[in-house]
Protein backbone atom coordinates (compact mmCIF):
# COMPACT_ATOMS: atom_id res chain seq x y z
CA UNK A 1 0.00 0.00 0.00
CA UNK A 2 1.36 3.42 -0.88
CA UNK A 3 2.20 5.65 2.07
CA UNK A 4 1.81 9.41 2.05
CA UNK A 5 5.56 9.82 1.58
CA UNK A 6 5.54 7.51 -1.46
CA UNK A 7 2.98 9.79 -3.01
CA UNK A 8 5.39 12.68 -3.17
CA UNK A 9 8.47 10.71 -4.20
CA UNK A 10 9.50 11.12 -7.82
CA UNK A 11 12.03 8.92 -9.58
CA UNK A 12 14.77 11.51 -9.53
CA UNK A 13 13.28 14.12 -7.31
CA UNK A 14 13.69 14.89 -3.66
CA UNK A 15 11.81 12.96 -0.96
CA UNK A 16 9.62 15.94 -0.25
CA UNK A 17 7.64 17.78 -2.89
CA UNK A 18 9.32 21.01 -3.80
CA UNK A 19 6.07 22.90 -3.66
CA UNK A 20 2.43 22.32 -2.89
CA UNK A 21 1.02 20.73 0.23
CA UNK A 22 3.35 19.24 2.85
CA UNK A 23 3.38 15.48 3.37
CA UNK A 24 1.02 14.17 6.00
CA UNK A 25 -0.42 10.99 7.40
CA UNK A 26 -3.77 9.86 8.69
CA UNK A 27 -4.58 11.28 12.08
CA UNK A 28 -7.34 10.40 14.50
CA UNK A 29 -7.58 12.60 17.58
CA UNK A 30 -7.28 10.59 20.76
CA UNK A 31 -10.41 11.90 22.44
CA UNK A 32 -11.22 10.31 25.77
CA UNK A 33 -14.57 8.56 25.82
CA UNK A 34 -14.95 8.35 22.07
CA UNK A 35 -15.33 4.97 20.49
CA UNK A 36 -12.27 3.69 18.69
CA UNK A 37 -12.53 0.70 16.41
CA UNK A 38 -15.41 -1.71 16.14
CA UNK A 39 -17.61 -1.83 19.21
CA UNK A 40 -18.09 -5.16 20.96
CA UNK A 41 -21.39 -7.01 20.52
CA UNK A 42 -23.94 -6.00 23.12
CA UNK A 43 -25.82 -9.29 23.38
CA UNK A 44 -26.60 -10.81 26.77
CA UNK A 45 -23.84 -12.93 28.33
CA UNK A 46 -23.99 -16.59 27.25
CA UNK A 47 -22.37 -19.11 29.56
CA UNK A 48 -20.50 -22.15 28.27
CA UNK A 49 -22.62 -25.27 27.87
CA UNK A 50 -22.85 -28.75 26.45
CA UNK A 51 -25.55 -29.36 23.87
CA UNK A 52 -27.97 -32.12 24.83
CA UNK A 53 -30.70 -34.13 23.18
CA UNK A 54 -33.85 -35.68 24.62
CA UNK A 55 -35.86 -38.31 22.72
CA UNK A 56 -39.05 -36.26 23.24
CA UNK A 57 -37.69 -33.04 21.75
CA UNK A 58 -38.29 -33.03 18.02
CA UNK A 59 -40.03 -30.60 15.75
CA UNK A 60 -40.31 -29.49 12.15
CA UNK A 61 -37.47 -27.12 11.41
CA UNK A 62 -36.68 -25.94 7.90
CA UNK A 63 -39.24 -28.31 6.38
CA UNK A 64 -37.84 -31.43 8.02
CA UNK A 65 -38.23 -33.22 11.37
CA UNK A 66 -35.14 -32.30 13.33
CA UNK A 67 -34.12 -32.55 17.00
CA UNK A 68 -34.78 -29.57 19.28
CA UNK A 69 -31.57 -29.53 21.26
CA UNK A 70 -31.21 -28.56 24.90
CA UNK A 71 -28.10 -27.54 26.78
CA UNK A 72 -26.37 -28.25 30.05
CA UNK A 73 -25.07 -24.89 31.37
CA UNK A 74 -21.52 -25.07 32.76
CA UNK A 75 -21.84 -22.66 35.67
CA UNK A 76 -21.11 -23.71 39.22
CA UNK A 77 -24.33 -23.99 41.19
CA UNK A 78 -26.52 -24.65 38.15
CA UNK A 79 -27.82 -28.15 37.51
CA UNK A 80 -25.12 -29.81 39.63
CA UNK A 81 -21.99 -28.07 38.31
CA UNK A 82 -19.31 -27.26 40.88
CA UNK A 83 -16.21 -25.12 41.03
CA UNK A 84 -13.17 -27.16 40.06
CA UNK A 85 -9.48 -26.39 40.50
CA UNK A 86 -7.93 -23.41 38.67
CA UNK A 87 -11.19 -21.86 37.57
CA UNK A 88 -12.53 -25.00 35.92
CA UNK A 89 -16.05 -26.33 36.30
CA UNK A 90 -16.65 -29.87 37.56
CA UNK A 91 -19.62 -31.24 35.68
CA UNK A 92 -19.81 -34.88 36.82
CA UNK A 93 -22.86 -34.41 39.03
CA UNK A 94 -24.55 -32.23 36.40
CA UNK A 95 -23.89 -34.93 33.82
CA UNK A 96 -25.48 -37.56 36.08
CA UNK A 97 -28.51 -35.31 36.65
CA UNK A 98 -28.87 -34.67 32.93
CA UNK A 99 -28.39 -38.22 31.70
CA UNK A 100 -30.65 -39.69 34.39
CA UNK A 101 -33.50 -37.63 32.92
CA UNK A 102 -33.03 -39.18 29.50
CA UNK A 103 -30.82 -36.57 27.87
CA UNK A 104 -27.77 -37.41 25.76
CA UNK A 105 -24.76 -35.12 25.96
CA UNK A 106 -23.43 -34.20 22.54
CA UNK A 107 -19.63 -34.33 22.33
CA UNK A 108 -18.02 -31.04 21.31
CA UNK A 109 -16.35 -32.60 18.28
CA UNK A 110 -19.58 -33.98 16.78
CA UNK A 111 -19.19 -31.80 13.73
CA UNK A 112 -20.13 -32.29 10.09
CA UNK A 113 -17.17 -32.76 7.75
CA UNK A 114 -17.37 -29.20 6.46
CA UNK A 115 -16.93 -27.88 10.01
CA UNK A 116 -14.45 -30.45 11.35
CA UNK A 117 -11.65 -27.86 11.37
CA UNK A 118 -13.40 -26.02 14.20
CA UNK A 119 -12.72 -28.75 16.75
CA UNK A 120 -15.81 -27.75 18.75
CA UNK A 121 -19.35 -26.63 18.04
CA UNK A 122 -18.84 -23.75 20.47
CA UNK A 123 -16.91 -20.57 19.92
CA UNK A 124 -16.08 -17.60 22.12
CA UNK A 125 -16.44 -13.91 21.33
CA UNK A 126 -13.30 -13.19 23.35
CA UNK A 127 -11.55 -11.65 20.33
CA UNK A 128 -14.50 -9.29 19.87
CA UNK A 129 -14.25 -8.08 23.45
CA UNK A 130 -16.89 -10.39 24.93
CA UNK A 131 -15.23 -13.33 26.69
CA UNK A 132 -18.54 -13.88 28.52
CA UNK A 133 -20.33 -14.86 25.32
CA UNK A 134 -20.03 -18.49 24.20
CA UNK A 135 -22.16 -19.46 21.21
CA UNK A 136 -22.69 -22.39 18.88
CA UNK A 137 -20.90 -21.84 15.59
CA UNK A 138 -24.07 -21.12 13.61
CA UNK A 139 -25.00 -18.20 15.90
CA UNK A 140 -23.95 -14.71 14.81
CA UNK A 141 -23.44 -11.71 17.07
CA UNK A 142 -23.03 -8.21 15.65
CA UNK A 143 -20.79 -5.31 16.63
CA UNK A 144 -22.62 -2.83 18.82
CA UNK A 145 -25.87 -4.76 18.61
CA UNK A 146 -27.88 -6.84 21.05
CA UNK A 147 -29.11 -9.07 18.20
CA UNK A 148 -28.23 -12.72 17.76
CA UNK A 149 -29.10 -14.42 14.51
CA UNK A 150 -28.59 -17.95 13.26
CA UNK A 151 -27.20 -19.18 9.98
CA UNK A 152 -29.95 -21.74 9.54
CA UNK A 153 -28.17 -23.67 6.79
CA UNK A 154 -25.25 -24.30 9.15
CA UNK A 155 -27.58 -25.19 12.00
CA UNK A 156 -29.61 -27.66 9.94
CA UNK A 157 -26.43 -29.21 8.55
CA UNK A 158 -25.28 -29.76 12.15
CA UNK A 159 -28.62 -31.24 13.27
CA UNK A 160 -28.76 -33.56 10.25
CA UNK A 161 -25.19 -34.65 10.92
CA UNK A 162 -26.08 -35.57 14.51
CA UNK A 163 -28.80 -37.90 13.24
CA UNK A 164 -26.86 -39.36 10.31
CA UNK A 165 -23.81 -40.02 12.49
CA UNK A 166 -25.90 -41.76 15.14
CA UNK A 167 -25.09 -39.30 17.94
CA UNK A 168 -28.82 -38.60 18.05
CA UNK A 169 -31.02 -41.62 17.30
CA UNK A 170 -33.72 -41.33 14.62
CA UNK A 171 -36.96 -39.70 15.68
CA UNK A 172 -39.22 -42.38 17.21
CA UNK A 173 -42.55 -42.96 15.47
CA UNK A 174 -44.56 -42.24 18.63
CA UNK A 175 -42.91 -38.81 18.83
CA UNK A 176 -43.91 -38.03 15.23
CA UNK A 177 -47.48 -39.05 16.09
CA UNK A 178 -47.47 -36.74 19.10
CA UNK A 179 -45.96 -33.89 17.08
CA UNK A 180 -48.64 -34.45 14.44
CA UNK A 181 -51.46 -34.31 16.99
CA UNK A 182 -49.98 -31.13 18.40
CA UNK A 183 -49.46 -29.55 14.96
CA UNK A 184 -53.02 -30.41 13.91
CA UNK A 185 -54.42 -28.75 17.03
CA UNK A 186 -52.32 -25.67 16.36
CA UNK A 187 -53.35 -25.67 12.70
CA UNK A 188 -57.04 -25.78 13.57
CA UNK A 189 -56.66 -22.83 15.93
CA UNK A 190 -54.56 -20.88 13.44
CA UNK A 191 -56.92 -21.61 10.54
CA UNK A 192 -59.87 -20.44 12.65
CA UNK A 193 -58.01 -17.28 13.57
CA UNK A 194 -57.01 -16.66 9.95
CA UNK A 195 -60.70 -16.34 9.08
CA UNK A 196 -60.96 -13.12 11.07
CA UNK A 197 -57.33 -11.99 11.32
CA UNK A 198 -55.73 -11.93 7.85
CA UNK A 199 -52.19 -11.68 9.27
CA UNK A 200 -52.66 -15.20 10.63
CA UNK A 201 -53.01 -16.68 7.14
CA UNK A 202 -49.25 -17.18 6.59
CA UNK A 203 -48.95 -18.62 10.10
CA UNK A 204 -51.77 -21.04 9.42
CA UNK A 205 -50.13 -22.01 6.14
CA UNK A 206 -46.77 -22.59 7.86
CA UNK A 207 -48.36 -24.85 10.45
CA UNK A 208 -50.30 -26.58 7.65
CA UNK A 209 -46.98 -27.29 5.94
CA UNK A 210 -45.68 -28.67 9.23
CA UNK A 211 -48.63 -31.06 9.36
CA UNK A 212 -47.85 -32.22 5.80
CA UNK A 213 -44.20 -32.93 6.66
CA UNK A 214 -45.22 -34.99 9.70
CA UNK A 215 -47.91 -36.88 7.80
CA UNK A 216 -45.51 -37.67 4.98
CA UNK A 217 -42.89 -39.00 7.38
CA UNK A 218 -45.44 -41.09 9.22
CA UNK A 219 -46.73 -42.53 5.97
CA UNK A 220 -43.21 -43.40 4.88
CA UNK A 221 -42.82 -45.58 7.93
CA UNK A 222 -44.58 -48.89 8.28
CA UNK A 223 -46.27 -48.01 11.54
CA UNK A 224 -46.04 -50.92 13.92
CA UNK A 225 -47.73 -51.00 17.30
CA UNK A 226 -45.20 -50.34 20.05
CA UNK A 227 -45.73 -53.77 21.61
CA UNK A 228 -47.43 -56.82 20.10
CA UNK A 229 -49.00 -59.34 22.42
CA UNK A 230 -51.70 -61.99 22.53
CA UNK A 231 -55.36 -61.22 23.09
CA UNK A 232 -56.45 -60.45 26.61
CA UNK A 233 -59.84 -61.10 28.16
CA UNK A 234 -60.39 -59.85 31.71
CA UNK A 235 -61.56 -62.49 34.16
CA UNK A 236 -65.06 -61.37 35.00
CA UNK A 237 -68.29 -62.98 35.96
CA UNK A 238 -71.66 -61.90 34.65
CA UNK A 239 -70.33 -60.30 31.47
CA UNK B 1 -16.67 46.00 26.83
CA UNK B 2 -14.60 43.33 28.46
CA UNK B 3 -13.69 41.62 31.66
CA UNK B 4 -17.05 39.96 32.02
CA UNK B 5 -17.09 37.19 34.54
CA UNK B 6 -17.66 34.14 32.37
CA UNK B 7 -17.65 30.43 33.07
CA UNK B 8 -14.14 30.34 31.63
CA UNK B 9 -12.71 33.15 33.67
CA UNK B 10 -14.49 31.95 36.78
CA UNK B 11 -13.41 28.33 36.25
CA UNK B 12 -11.25 28.14 39.32
CA UNK B 13 -14.24 28.97 41.46
CA UNK B 14 -16.62 26.54 39.79
CA UNK B 15 -17.05 22.78 39.77
CA UNK B 16 -16.75 21.14 36.35
CA UNK B 17 -20.37 20.03 36.56
CA UNK B 18 -23.13 20.47 39.02
CA UNK B 19 -24.88 17.47 40.48
CA UNK B 20 -28.49 16.87 39.55
CA UNK B 21 -29.20 15.66 43.05
CA UNK B 22 -30.69 12.51 41.55
CA UNK B 23 -28.84 9.24 41.08
CA UNK B 24 -30.58 6.85 38.70
CA UNK B 25 -29.78 3.19 38.23
CA UNK B 26 -28.27 1.78 35.06
CA UNK B 27 -30.42 -0.73 33.23
CA UNK B 28 -30.16 -4.28 34.53
CA UNK B 29 -32.20 -7.41 35.07
CA UNK B 30 -33.01 -6.91 38.76
CA UNK B 31 -35.84 -9.38 39.18
CA UNK B 32 -36.04 -11.49 42.30
CA UNK B 33 -38.03 -14.56 43.14
CA UNK B 34 -38.62 -14.44 46.85
CA UNK B 35 -40.05 -17.76 47.96
CA UNK B 36 -42.53 -18.57 45.21
CA UNK B 37 -44.38 -21.76 46.19
CA UNK B 38 -43.50 -23.40 42.86
CA UNK B 39 -39.83 -23.40 43.92
CA UNK B 40 -38.77 -25.88 46.56
CA UNK B 41 -36.19 -24.28 48.79
CA UNK B 42 -33.56 -26.37 50.48
CA UNK B 43 -32.81 -23.97 53.28
CA UNK B 44 -29.26 -23.71 54.48
CA UNK B 45 -26.93 -26.55 53.61
CA UNK B 46 -24.51 -25.23 56.26
CA UNK B 47 -22.58 -27.96 58.09
CA UNK B 48 -24.27 -30.64 56.03
CA UNK B 49 -20.90 -32.24 55.31
CA UNK B 50 -21.01 -31.72 51.53
CA UNK B 51 -21.61 -29.01 48.97
CA UNK B 52 -23.76 -31.53 47.10
CA UNK B 53 -27.31 -31.93 48.32
CA UNK B 54 -29.40 -34.91 47.31
CA UNK B 55 -32.96 -33.81 46.64
CA UNK B 56 -35.62 -36.45 46.27
CA UNK B 57 -39.30 -36.88 45.55
CA UNK B 58 -41.35 -39.84 46.74
CA UNK B 59 -44.37 -41.52 45.18
CA UNK B 60 -46.65 -41.22 48.19
CA UNK B 61 -49.97 -39.51 49.02
CA UNK B 62 -51.97 -41.06 46.23
CA UNK B 63 -49.17 -41.82 43.77
CA UNK B 64 -50.01 -45.55 43.82
CA UNK B 65 -53.67 -46.49 43.94
CA UNK B 66 -54.73 -49.44 46.10
CA UNK B 67 -55.07 -52.67 44.16
CA UNK B 68 -58.11 -54.96 44.17
CA UNK B 69 -57.57 -58.18 46.05
CA UNK B 70 -59.78 -61.18 46.48
CA UNK B 71 -61.20 -61.92 49.89
CA UNK B 72 -58.77 -63.86 52.02
CA UNK B 73 -55.78 -63.32 49.75
CA UNK B 74 -52.68 -61.34 50.67
CA UNK B 75 -51.76 -58.16 48.95
CA UNK B 76 -48.35 -57.78 47.30
CA UNK B 77 -45.83 -55.14 48.23
CA UNK B 78 -46.06 -51.90 46.31
CA UNK B 79 -42.74 -50.53 45.11
CA UNK B 80 -42.03 -47.11 46.56
CA UNK B 81 -41.17 -44.89 43.58
CA UNK B 82 -38.77 -42.01 43.84
CA UNK B 83 -36.89 -39.44 41.81
CA UNK B 84 -33.67 -37.73 42.80
CA UNK B 85 -31.36 -35.00 41.65
CA UNK B 86 -28.12 -33.73 43.12
CA UNK B 87 -27.91 -30.03 43.81
CA UNK B 88 -24.51 -28.44 44.22
CA UNK B 89 -23.84 -25.20 46.01
CA UNK B 90 -21.70 -22.81 43.95
CA UNK B 91 -19.85 -19.74 45.21
CA UNK B 92 -20.36 -16.37 43.65
CA UNK B 93 -19.21 -12.98 44.89
CA UNK B 94 -18.16 -9.44 44.09
CA UNK B 95 -16.41 -6.52 45.74
CA UNK B 96 -16.44 -2.75 45.36
CA UNK B 97 -13.55 -0.71 46.71
CA UNK B 98 -13.32 3.06 47.20
CA UNK B 99 -10.51 5.29 48.34
CA UNK B 100 -11.11 7.50 51.31
CA UNK B 101 -10.73 10.58 49.15
CA UNK B 102 -13.60 9.38 46.96
CA UNK B 103 -15.71 8.66 50.06
CA UNK B 104 -14.90 12.05 51.59
CA UNK B 105 -15.93 13.94 48.47
CA UNK B 106 -18.86 11.70 47.45
CA UNK B 107 -21.85 14.04 47.29
CA UNK B 108 -24.24 11.24 46.24
CA UNK B 109 -24.08 9.35 49.51
CA UNK B 110 -23.42 6.14 47.59
CA UNK B 111 -20.05 5.08 48.90
CA UNK B 112 -21.11 3.68 52.25
CA UNK B 113 -21.83 0.32 53.85
CA UNK B 114 -25.62 0.66 53.78
CA UNK B 115 -25.81 1.16 50.01
CA UNK B 116 -23.41 -1.68 49.25
CA UNK B 117 -25.25 -3.98 51.67
CA UNK B 118 -28.49 -3.26 49.81
CA UNK B 119 -26.66 -3.88 46.54
CA UNK B 120 -25.36 -7.19 47.89
CA UNK B 121 -28.89 -8.42 48.61
CA UNK B 122 -30.28 -7.20 45.27
CA UNK B 123 -27.36 -8.69 43.35
CA UNK B 124 -27.61 -12.00 45.21
CA UNK B 125 -31.29 -12.30 44.39
CA UNK B 126 -30.63 -11.34 40.77
CA UNK B 127 -28.07 -14.15 40.56
CA UNK B 128 -30.61 -16.57 42.03
CA UNK B 129 -33.02 -15.56 39.28
CA UNK B 130 -30.25 -15.98 36.70
CA UNK B 131 -29.62 -19.54 37.86
CA UNK B 132 -33.28 -20.55 37.69
CA UNK B 133 -33.73 -18.82 34.31
CA UNK B 134 -30.90 -20.98 32.91
CA UNK B 135 -33.04 -24.06 33.48
CA UNK B 136 -36.15 -22.78 31.70
CA UNK B 137 -35.18 -24.06 28.24
CA UNK B 138 -34.33 -27.53 29.49
CA UNK B 139 -37.61 -29.28 30.17
CA UNK B 140 -38.17 -32.18 27.79
CA UNK B 141 -41.72 -31.02 26.99
CA UNK B 142 -41.87 -27.97 24.75
CA UNK B 143 -44.54 -25.72 23.30
CA UNK B 144 -44.33 -23.12 20.56
CA UNK B 145 -42.64 -23.41 17.19
CA UNK B 146 -39.10 -22.56 16.28
CA UNK B 147 -38.75 -19.30 14.38
CA UNK B 148 -42.42 -18.41 14.90
CA UNK B 149 -43.97 -15.81 17.17
CA UNK B 150 -45.51 -17.16 20.37
CA UNK B 151 -49.21 -16.66 20.98
CA UNK B 152 -51.59 -17.04 23.90
CA UNK B 153 -51.88 -20.68 22.85
CA UNK B 154 -48.17 -21.20 23.62
CA UNK B 155 -48.68 -20.70 27.35
CA UNK B 156 -52.12 -22.35 27.32
CA UNK B 157 -50.56 -25.47 25.76
CA UNK B 158 -47.90 -25.43 28.48
CA UNK B 159 -50.55 -25.21 31.19
CA UNK B 160 -52.44 -28.11 29.61
CA UNK B 161 -49.28 -30.23 29.50
CA UNK B 162 -48.61 -29.52 33.18
CA UNK B 163 -52.15 -30.36 34.20
CA UNK B 164 -52.05 -33.67 32.31
CA UNK B 165 -48.69 -34.41 33.94
CA UNK B 166 -50.45 -34.01 37.34
CA UNK B 167 -48.36 -31.00 38.33
CA UNK B 168 -49.82 -29.13 41.30
CA UNK B 169 -50.23 -25.35 41.14
CA UNK B 170 -49.64 -22.53 41.54
CA UNK B 171 -47.59 -22.32 38.36
CA UNK B 172 -44.73 -19.91 37.81
CA UNK B 173 -43.46 -18.83 34.43
CA UNK B 174 -40.10 -17.22 33.75
CA UNK B 175 -39.80 -16.17 30.14
CA UNK B 176 -37.72 -14.03 27.84
CA UNK B 177 -39.36 -10.59 27.38
CA UNK B 178 -39.55 -11.19 23.61
CA UNK B 179 -41.64 -14.31 24.20
CA UNK B 180 -43.87 -12.42 26.64
CA UNK B 181 -44.27 -9.59 24.12
CA UNK B 182 -45.44 -12.08 21.46
CA UNK B 183 -48.11 -13.39 23.84
CA UNK B 184 -49.12 -9.85 24.76
CA UNK B 185 -49.35 -8.86 21.08
CA UNK B 186 -51.53 -11.85 20.36
CA UNK B 187 -53.84 -11.04 23.26
CA UNK B 188 -53.97 -7.35 22.35
CA UNK B 189 -54.47 -7.72 18.63
CA UNK B 190 -56.01 -11.09 17.90
CA UNK B 191 -57.87 -12.37 20.92
CA UNK B 192 -61.58 -12.78 21.24
CA UNK B 193 -64.05 -14.41 23.55
CA UNK B 194 -62.97 -15.24 27.06
CA UNK B 195 -59.40 -14.06 26.61
CA UNK B 196 -60.53 -10.68 25.32
CA UNK B 197 -62.59 -9.94 28.42
CA UNK B 198 -60.39 -11.71 30.94
CA UNK B 199 -59.16 -9.48 33.77
CA UNK B 200 -55.63 -10.90 33.34
CA UNK B 201 -55.62 -9.71 29.73
CA UNK B 202 -56.79 -6.27 30.79
CA UNK B 203 -54.04 -6.04 33.42
CA UNK B 204 -51.47 -7.23 30.92
CA UNK B 205 -52.42 -4.51 28.44
CA UNK B 206 -53.19 -1.58 30.69
CA UNK B 207 -49.96 -1.39 32.67
CA UNK B 208 -46.48 -1.75 31.25
CA UNK B 209 -44.43 -3.26 34.04
CA UNK B 210 -41.04 -3.30 32.36
CA UNK B 211 -38.84 -6.26 33.09
CA UNK B 212 -39.51 -8.57 36.04
CA UNK B 213 -42.79 -9.43 37.71
CA UNK B 214 -45.79 -9.19 35.37
CA UNK B 215 -49.51 -9.55 35.99
CA UNK B 216 -50.82 -13.09 36.37
CA UNK B 217 -51.75 -14.63 33.06
CA UNK B 218 -54.30 -17.46 32.84
CA UNK B 219 -53.65 -18.12 36.52
CA UNK B 220 -49.86 -18.35 36.09
CA UNK B 221 -47.50 -16.01 37.94
CA UNK B 222 -45.29 -14.53 35.25
CA UNK B 223 -41.81 -13.07 35.42
CA UNK B 224 -39.79 -11.86 32.46
CA UNK B 225 -36.02 -12.06 32.42
CA UNK B 226 -33.35 -11.47 29.81
CA UNK B 227 -31.42 -14.26 31.51
CA UNK B 228 -33.68 -16.71 29.69
CA UNK B 229 -31.94 -18.20 26.68
CA UNK B 230 -31.76 -16.54 23.28
CA UNK B 231 -30.17 -19.34 21.24
CA UNK B 232 -29.92 -17.14 18.10
CA UNK B 233 -32.96 -18.80 16.50
CA UNK B 234 -35.43 -18.75 19.38
CA UNK B 235 -36.00 -17.15 22.74
CA UNK B 236 -37.05 -19.44 25.55
CA UNK B 237 -39.02 -19.50 28.74
CA UNK B 238 -40.72 -22.04 30.93
CA UNK B 239 -43.77 -22.71 33.03
CA UNK B 240 -43.43 -24.98 36.03
CA UNK B 241 -45.13 -26.13 39.18
CA UNK B 242 -43.85 -27.38 42.51
CA UNK B 243 -41.33 -30.16 42.11
CA UNK B 244 -39.61 -28.92 38.95
CA UNK B 245 -36.94 -26.74 40.53
CA UNK B 246 -35.01 -27.06 43.76
CA UNK B 247 -33.14 -24.04 45.05
CA UNK B 248 -30.54 -24.51 47.76
CA UNK B 249 -28.26 -22.23 49.67
CA UNK B 250 -25.78 -22.17 52.52
CA UNK B 251 -24.88 -19.24 54.70
CA UNK B 252 -21.46 -19.15 56.34
CA UNK B 253 -21.40 -18.18 59.99
CA UNK B 254 -20.05 -14.79 60.99
CA UNK B 255 -16.49 -15.38 62.18
CA UNK B 256 -16.82 -13.49 65.40
CA UNK B 257 -18.84 -10.62 66.75
CA UNK B 258 -16.04 -8.11 66.36
CA UNK B 259 -15.47 -8.79 62.64
CA UNK B 260 -16.73 -6.38 60.02
CA UNK B 261 -18.96 -9.11 58.68
CA UNK B 262 -22.66 -9.82 58.59
CA UNK B 263 -24.95 -12.36 56.92
CA UNK B 264 -27.63 -10.44 55.06
CA UNK B 265 -31.18 -11.81 54.87
CA UNK B 266 -29.80 -15.05 56.26
CA UNK B 267 -27.87 -16.03 53.14
CA UNK B 268 -25.49 -13.43 51.66
CA UNK B 269 -22.18 -12.90 53.41
CA UNK B 270 -21.18 -9.23 53.50
CA UNK B 271 -17.78 -7.91 54.60
CA UNK B 272 -16.31 -4.49 55.00
CA UNK B 273 -12.61 -4.51 54.18
CA UNK B 274 -10.44 -1.67 55.47
CA UNK B 275 -6.99 -1.49 53.93
CA UNK B 276 -5.28 1.01 56.20
CA UNK B 277 -2.00 1.19 54.28
CA UNK B 278 -3.71 2.21 51.05
CA UNK B 279 -6.57 3.93 52.85
CA UNK B 280 -9.27 2.13 50.90
CA UNK B 281 -12.52 0.58 51.99
CA UNK B 282 -14.03 -2.42 50.23
CA UNK B 283 -17.43 -4.04 50.48
CA UNK B 284 -17.48 -7.69 49.48
CA UNK B 285 -20.40 -10.06 49.16
CA UNK B 286 -20.37 -13.81 48.71
CA UNK B 287 -23.19 -16.22 48.18
CA UNK B 288 -23.36 -20.00 48.15
CA UNK B 289 -26.39 -21.09 46.16
CA UNK B 290 -27.46 -23.63 43.59
CA UNK B 291 -30.44 -24.82 41.57
CA UNK B 292 -31.32 -28.09 39.94
CA UNK B 293 -34.24 -29.61 38.08
CA UNK B 294 -35.86 -32.38 40.13
CA UNK B 295 -38.96 -33.61 38.23
CA UNK B 296 -38.66 -32.94 34.50
CA UNK B 297 -42.39 -33.41 33.84
CA UNK B 298 -43.21 -30.64 36.34
CA UNK B 299 -42.06 -28.04 33.85
CA UNK B 300 -42.61 -27.14 30.20
CA UNK B 301 -40.25 -25.09 28.02
CA UNK B 302 -41.68 -22.55 25.60
CA UNK B 303 -39.95 -21.29 22.48
CA UNK B 304 -40.60 -18.48 20.02
CA UNK B 305 -38.64 -16.91 17.19
CA UNK B 306 -36.12 -14.36 18.45
CA UNK B 307 -36.89 -11.65 15.90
Amino acid sequence: MASSSDFFVRDSGPAVAPSGPAAGSAFTPNVTGHQRGTPAPKCEPHCAFVLTHHPNRWGVQGGKIRPILGRMPLVSGIGGCEDGPNGTVKAGTARNNTESKGWTLIPYDSLPKSQAHRGSYLYSLKDSGRPDVILPYWARAYAGSTALRADLDLKYEFLDHLVSSGVVPEVPTYVIERCLDDAKARFERAADKAQTVPSWKPKAKAIGDEVKVLEKELKARAVEPVAVGGGYTPETSGV
Amino acid sequence: MGNEVTLTSFANELATEQLAGVVALLLADRGALPNHPAIIEYANAQQGGSATVKASALGLMGYDLPAATAEGSSISNTALSDATASLTIGKKGKVYTATSLARLLDPTGTLNSQVFAADAVASGMAWDLYQIAQLMDNFSTTTGTTGTDASAATILDAITALEIAKVPGPYLSIMHPRLYADIRDDIALNSGGAVQWNADSQAMLSIMHGLGAQPRLFGVDVMTSTHCLDDSTDVWGGVFGRGAIIYGWASPSVLDLSSDQVVLVGRYLFDRIRTALADTTGWAMHQYTGVVELIDAAGVSMQAGNS
